[in-house]
């Protein structure tokens, strides 16, 4: 299911696979992305994600913007318009200190839950 | 935290600037889809397959804009402005439509407001003082348990005994004459006030200096203080008065400050001097309690505290002080509750029913015209529902219309009530102003109440039509060919209620109106004096020129003389109450009945007349005899008796030779017995159908300080006997003023302006809420044969004749009508609490009248449509199907 909390959500959950971007994951990675690689725009944070997944996450890229809006509005990232390799006019995106927080903590966060839910694996298989 | 408000506020701002926005993130997109395209293309792809393939790796890009948007804005803003748009473009098409509804609801809120506004600056608002919870009353108790006010020596107990209050004050009102050497004396009241009394009231003078404790000590230099008004008025707004000496009862004291602009507490004083100033002051009897006492509370106290520490400073000087002070109690109320109108008083709850009827009836008229609409518009909303459009969102859509309407009426029924109640302000008499902090003015209360009512009638009046006409039939609403569509029964039925509970309510106020029209013509029938050849005057002796009775008496005599040899003046008397205006309140005991003791002592208006009062004032004597020369010296105590007095204390018997006492309330010395020696007819009063019973008191016995002068002068000589009058006073005393000259019957308006005006209010409302009620029936009779034209064309082209059609017209309207008047009728005894309640065959007879009188306006009204019916055309009606 795509990370979209609305209600009038469009995507059709019936196409529901496992190759889908885990429900709240989004923002997590695009904060990691920019943290990783500084400035970019929609594009490159959407190929970079798809190249570090290889294949194991299927993306769909305009889900990327939204996503986008949503930690811009909660100041988390900050983009302005600039030009990007190829002379086109594109938005970059960098992350600010308060992202790198939020980074931080959601970091932690995912961390001790992704190991608590292995353990949990672990202990019943 | 932080960044939740932050999206909110990004939210917010993103609900502008919409289609830059917009076209920023199409932008962003198709920057996106370029690299995207450009990526394949370096990887081998032709430019076109690669541009496919970008769309197909981006994914579908209208529901991820939607999503933006959404997630941009508040989509909830989003649709309400759609809504806005829509309701705004619709009210301007349907002008008329528009107007009425507005108008309709501007006179609802309007009246509500303008009554909302007499209450709040009546009831509410209180006095203009700094943090007025903090500062109480202190009174007395007597020992019935009736608040009174506090005696000097009490107050300087209270005020050297507590510990709750950082101060006391004392006041008490008196009139004042004000003189200067070549200028005409003035009379006005005056106030003696302790020093502090204005810091602790929070106000002090604007100009000069409040009283300092030094001024208010006995001996003392004599100092004043002066009201705006009276600055302005008698000098001038002069800024030297300050300093400057004037004379206030024949003493000369010095200007020392102006007190601000509309502050001339307690009710309206245009003069202050210290309380040490007050003639005799340290020699009163401890229970003579006519001193009003304000305090403010320490800010650690309670009003609870205060109380405490009051009651036990009460039993203290109960103890100490058992003559006078026992069974009185002390006690502490906040200022504004003794200040303000009480608004759970009758009057009061009568006037806010009647404007929330008002509004009733006009929220009940817009929302027929709304379910009238509706049914017009059903194709309209079958189309929005067909497309997909909630329930919820109609009703969302229809009750947005009508919050555009209430905004306007509500906006329009704020500048109605400005109107009406500067109207109110300008129909006080100057010479019987409002005490100073009744200010009938907007405020913050006022406004949030505008707000409230349009709020609450978007919903009375918008509500119901609007789930009703969103509960659309398809199949039924799209039918084609239906080209006027018909209401559904729920509507009619509706209407009809709406229709019902409207002319219900108006009935109620129009009996009450009715009823109070009979009393007033009853009163006009029944009123034995004829004002129109009296003049009156009012003059006041000042208490330290004429110190005993028999001074004032003798001044009384020689004036009553000199008027008698004045040419155009016929007769002429003094008294201390003008006819219809009451008296001094008396503890009666009569001598045929004996006294219980423990029982509750009868009261009665005393008037105290000169010796010509009842020719004069044209009444004759209907048994016994007027007053002799001899009436009133000692040993002569004769009292003359209204036929009110005989009727209710002495119905059957002689009244003449019975005995009686009369004692001031409060009063413990021996009063004389008194003989009745005669017996005068009622003069009526407009408020009671019987009139009061009156005891008229010879002024030799008893000469007040303030009296009022009536005389009896030939018509057309008015305007010389005035002159005449002052004239005549001025040989007897010079610096005596004479005030408030005019007809008795301005006097009588003047001091009844309260109840003219009230009447008034309550003639116009009712009258609007009638109109109001009766266009809505009128306005539901046409359209519901607008809406059976058909059916109508039918009946004629199968043989109906005129008189059938209007029948059948004018029948509903008629049920109609029934049904409403017979809710007015529960109504109007439900209420009866509020509004007086038919009592008699008279009663019931005046009701009837009212019945009549609307059933047949209202038919009258319903002709028209139903004539129009009657003419309907049966070969177009049937063709418009």
């Amino acid at each position: 299911m795509l990370p979209i909390q609305r209600s009038n959500d469009v995507t059709d959950r019936a196409q529901n696979t496992t190759r889908d971007v885990p429900y709240g994951t989004l923002d997590l990675m695009v904060l990691t992305t920019l943290a990783g690689m500084g400035k970019l725009h929609g594009y490159g944070v959407a190929r970079r994600i798809e190249q570090v997944a290889a294949g194991a996450l299927e993306l769909n890229q305009g889900t990327i913007y939204p996503a986008l809006l949503r930690l811009e509005q909660k100041g988390w990232i900050k983009g302005e318009w600039g030009t990007s390799g190829n002379n086109r006019r594109a938005r970059f995106y960098a992350i600010t200190r308060a992202g790198r927080k939020q980074l931080n903590t959601a970091t932690d966060r995912w961390v001790r839950t992704v190991g608590v839910v292995n353990r949990l694996l672990d202990s019943t298989s | 935290m932080t960044a939740r408000v932050r999206v909110f506020v990004s939210r917010l701002a993103g609900l502008f600037g919409r289609g830059r926005r917009d076209r920023a993130l199409a932008e962003e997109i198709q920057g996106h889809l370029d690299l995207l395209t450009d990526d394949y293309v370096s990887r081998g792809m032709s430019r076109e397959a690669a541009h496919l393939a970008a769309r197909r790796a981006l994914g579908r890009i209208e529901p991820v804009k939607e999503i933006y948007r959404d997630q941009r804005g508040l989509p909830v803003v989003d649709a309400l402005s759609q809504d806005t748009r829509f309701a705004i473009r619709l009210l301007g098409r349907h002008r008329a439509f528009t107007l009425a509804a507005a108008g309709t609801l501007a006179i609802g809120i309007g009246v509500n407001t303008t009554f909302f506004t007499i209450v709040n600056a009546i009831c509410i608002r209180g006095l203009p003082i700094e943090r007025p919870a903090e500062v109480l009353v202190v009174r007395a108790l007597n020992a019935r348990g009736l608040p009174t006010g506090m005696s000097y020596l009490d107050f300087a107990d209270a005020r050297l005994a507590t510990t709750r209050f950082s101060a006391l004050a004392a006041y008490a009102d008196t009139p004042m004459t004000i003189s200067d050497e070549g200028k005409a004396a003035d009379r006005v009241t005056g106030t003696y006030i302790s020093a502090g009394a204005f810091q602790l009231l929070g106000r002090s003078p604007g100009l000069g200096r409040d009283l300092s404790p030094e001024d208010d000590r006995s001996g003392a230099a004599p100092v004043a203080l002066l009201s705006h008004a009276l600055w302005t008025s008698r000098y001038g707004a002069d800024p030297a008065i300050v300093g400057r000496n004037v004379t206030i009862n024949g003493t000369t004291a010095a200007v020392i400050g102006v007190v601000p602009e509309r502050f001339r507490f307690p009710i309206n004083s245009d003069l202050w001097l210290p309380l040490a100033s007050m003639p005799a002051l340290a020699n009163r009897p401890r229970d003579q309690r006519n001193f009003s006492v304000a305090g403010r509370l320490l800010p650690a106290a309670t009003v609870e505290d205060a109380r405490g520490e009051l009651e036990a400073l009460g039993s203290r000087l109960a103890a100490s002080y058992p003559e006078t002070n026992r069974d009185v109690r002390l006690t502490a109320l906040a200022i504004n509750d003794v200040f303000n109108g009480q608004i759970t008083d009758t009057v009061w709850l009568a006037f806010i029913t009647a404007g929330v009827i008002v509004l009733l009836v006009s929220c009940a008229n817009v929302a027929n015209l709304f379910l009238m609409r509706s049914t017009v518009r059903t194709r309209e909303l079958a189309i929005r529902t067909s497309i997909g459009a909630t329930r919820a969102r109609i009703v969302r859509q229809l009750l947005v219309e009508c919050t555009f309407l209430s905004a306007l009426g509500g906006g329009l029924g704020l500048l109605l009530s400005v109107l009406a109640t500067r109207l109110l302000a300008s129909s006080v008499p100057a010479g019987s102003p409002l005490p100073f902090w009744i200010d009938f003015a907007l405020d913050y209360r006022v406004l949030a109440v505008v707000v409230g009512t349009a709020v609450a009638a978007v919903f009375v009046c918008g509500l119901i039509p609007a789930v009703q006409a969103s509960d659309v039939r398809l199949p039924r609403a799209l039918r084609i060919g239906t080209q006027l569509a018909t209401p559904t029964r729920r509507t009619r039925w509706l209407t009809s209620g709406f229709l019902a509970v409207e002319l219900g309510l108006a009935l109620v106020l129009a009996t009450n109106v009715a009823m109070a029209i009979k009393g007033a013509l009853d009163w006009q029938r029944q009123s034995v004096v004829d004002s129109a050849p009296l003049l009156t005057a009012a003059l006041a002796l000042p208490g330290d020129v004429y110190r005993t009775s028999p001074e004032r008496a003798a001044f009384y005599t020689n004036l009553e003389e000199r008027l008698r040899g004045v040419p155009g003046i016929t007769s002429a008397s003094i008294a201390s109450h003008l006819p219809l205006l009451g008296g001094f309140g008396r503890q009666m005991t009569l001598e045929a009945l004996g006294t219980t003791p423990g029982a509750k002592p009868a009261t009665v208006d005393v008037v105290v007349i000169g010796g010509r009062y009842f020719e004069t004032v044209g009444l004759s004597v209907l048994a016994g005899r007027v007053f002799n020369e001899r009436d009133g010296l000692p040993g002569e105590d004769s009292v003359v008796v209204n036929q009110r007095f005989t009727d209710v204390h002495f119905p059957g018997t002689n009244t003449i030779g019975q005995r009686l006492q009369l004692a001031e309330p409060g009063a413990p010395e021996p009063v004389p017995w008194k003989t009745i020696v005669g017996i005068v007819p009622t003069i009526r009063e407009w408020s009671s159908d019987e009139g009061d019973p009156i005891v008229y008191e010879p002024a030799r016995a008893n000469p007040p300080q303030v009296a009022a002068l009536i005389l009896r002068v030939p018509q057309g000589e008015a305007s010389s006997a005035a002159p005449a009058v002052r004239e005549a006073v001025r040989q007897l005393d010079a610096n005596l003023p004479v005030y408030r000259v005019s007809s008795l019957e301005q006097a009588l308006r003047d001091s009844n302006w309260n109840g003219r005006v009230s009447a008034r209010i309550v003639i116009t409302i009712s009258t609007i809420a009638l109109v109001l009620a009766l266009v809505g029936q009128f306005v539901v009779t046409a359209q519901s044969v607008t809406e059976r034209t058909q059916e109508i064309g039918l009946r004629i082209a199968v043989g109906a004749g005129t008189s059938r059609i209007v029948r059948l017209v004018l029948r509903r309207a008629l049920v109609q009508l029934s049904v409403g008047l017979g809710f007015g009728v529960f109504l109007i005894f439900a209420l009866g609490r509020l509004f007086p309640v038919p009592a008699s065959f008279e009663d019931a007879r005046v009701l009837a009248t009212v019945i009549g009188f609307i059933v047949a306006v209202a038919m009258t009204a319903c002709i028209v449509p139903a004539l129009r019916a009657a003419r309907v055309d049966p070969v177009k009606a049937l063709r418009a199907e």
